[in-house]
């Protein structure tokens, strides 16, 4: 995402540093997954069904995680939503 | 398993992941002792995210405890140079603003265009090159953004002219070296600092577009670094030359033609030559054959002698300097600055008399060698 500079480590792990926070952001797992399959502009059910393919299950499933998670990285300042 | 208490690991560390490196990295971990002591190594050498690499791939066998101590000290470094991106940006766009050409240069520059992942590439500050003719500017534009210098220009004109460049410092601590050429003394006055903005590669980072050195003259100016740079060069300079040799594309022959042009044949052939004997590698190239070749004829070893080994100094570089300003009126310039310099560059009275004194017998050997 524009405005967030990031270092992806070699065990898997992203370090986002939004422009206006002093601190970088640590993300593990799904929500590592979730941010990068971001890069270009996605819906929410989009973003559910592809991180439901890399866990093999439904987006339906984990579409009630998805949101929150996306709630916290928008108020985070690392996702920001596009009309 | 443990080693000797001598052998260092770190040279065989940065030359992770080069096909023909015959550095052997140990067969079982280290000892708390050695693995500390590798720790703080490739931390110093900027190498931490290749110790990662070669852990994750089980090319350096750690403990688990290991592995995480790397990941920690890779982590940091990764903080680091995410604020140092920050810093470029902020410096970036203040120049752009004002109008000034500039080429993002060494680590965050190499950490996207020369690394398979910018991660592998550690640095600990920011280098960006802008025109001679833009020097004064540049550094103007960057004080409206708080961005000071760490000391004072030796006279008016002296930066623009004849300094490799100067070294900022951001309201928030971080350094900032704004270049104008490569290197200090005769080595930095030879470049043809025009040339330098005909070329550029481009990268991004959060968004907005950067441009770096075009790929032969980013190849040269690592060859700089790690040949003259320091007296003894980072594992990671001498590195980048490798990776930009062995791992980019390169046109070899634009490389010749530049090094010759800027009288840095014996510059880019120690640099191969450095890598070629830190990693130990077996597989010649083109550039490498005629590197570990190269004889450096009577003028180039008089010039490399003020950059490398322990005993270097500045003034040095800074006399040898004059041999290579082009026009008498201009080494007068030079000159009258290093000896002269303005009141508000001087230091004070006892170290004046040590500089003056260095520079005085800095050029009765020179005279003595002529």
């Amino acid at each position: 995402m524009e405005t967030v500079l990031w270092r992806r480590s070699l065990e898997g792990m992203l370090l986002l540093l939004p422009l206006d926070r002093a601190r970088p952001i640590e993300m593990t797992g799904s929500a590592a997954a979730l941010w990068e399959s971001l890069a270009t502009p996605v819906s929410m059910a989009e973003a559910a069904g592809m991180l439901g393919d890399a866990h093999g299950t439904s987006a339906d499933a984990i579409l009630a995680d998805v949101q929150p998670l996306l709630e916290e990285m928008s108020r985070l300042g690392v996702v920001m939503e596009v009309p | 398993m443990s080693t000797d208490a001598g052998t260092s690991w770190a040279p065989a560390v940065a030359a992770y992941g080069l096909a023909g490196a015959r550095l052997d990295l140990p067969r079982g971990p280290l000892s708390d002792d050695e693995w500390r002591r590798l720790i703080e190594e490739v931390q110093g050498q900027h190498v931490p995210g290749l110790l990662v690499r070669a852990a994750e791939d089980a090319a350096f066998p750690v403990t688990p405890e290991q592995r995480q101590e790397a990941r920690d000290a890779h982590r940091s470094s990764m903080w680091v140079a995410l604020a140092l991106e920050r810093t470029l940006l902020g410096a970036a766009q203040v120049l752009t603003a004002h109008e000034v050409d500039h080429r993002v240069l060494k680590g965050p520059a190499l950490a996207h265009l020369a690394y398979p992942e910018p991660a592998d590439r550690s640095f600990a500050d920011v280098d960006l090159l802008v025109p001679s003719h833009s020097f004064d500017a540049a550094v103007a534009a960057l004080a409206t953004a708080g961005v000071h210098r760490r000391s004072a220009q030796l006279r008016p004109d002296f930066d623009r002219r004849f300094a490799k460049g100067v070294t900022l410092i951001t309201p928030d601590g971080y350094e900032i070296d704004l270049h104008r050429t490569f290197a200090a003394g005769p080595f930095g006055m030879w470049v043809d600092l025009d040339e330098l903005f005909t070329t550029s590669s481009a990268f991004g980072l959060a968004g907005v577009p950067l441009l770096g050195l075009g790929p032969e003259e980013r190849f040269l100016h690592a060859c700089y670094h790690a040949a003259i740079g320091d007296a003894v060069p980072r594992l990671v300079s001498v590195r980048d030359v490798a990776q930009l040799l062995l791992r980019t594309e390169l046109d070899l022959g634009r490389v010749s033609q530049l090094a010759r042009t800027w009288k840095a044949e014996a510059v880019v052939a120690r640099a191969v030559s450095l890598a070629w004997a830190t990693f130990q590698l077996v597989d010649d190239v083109p550039l490498s054959a005629w590197a570990l070749s190269y004889r450096a004829n009577p003028t180039e070893v008089r010039a490399l002698n003020v950059y490398v080994g322990e005993g270097r100094r500045y003034t040095d570089k800074a006399v040898a300097g004059l041999w290579a300003v082009p026009g008498l009126r201009s080494k007068a310039s030079y000159a009258r600055a290093l000896l002269v310099p303005d009141r508000s560059a001087r230091p004070g009275p006892p170290e004046r008399a040590r500089r003056l004194l260095r520079a005085a017998t800095a050029v009765g050997r020179l005279r003595l060698r002529a």
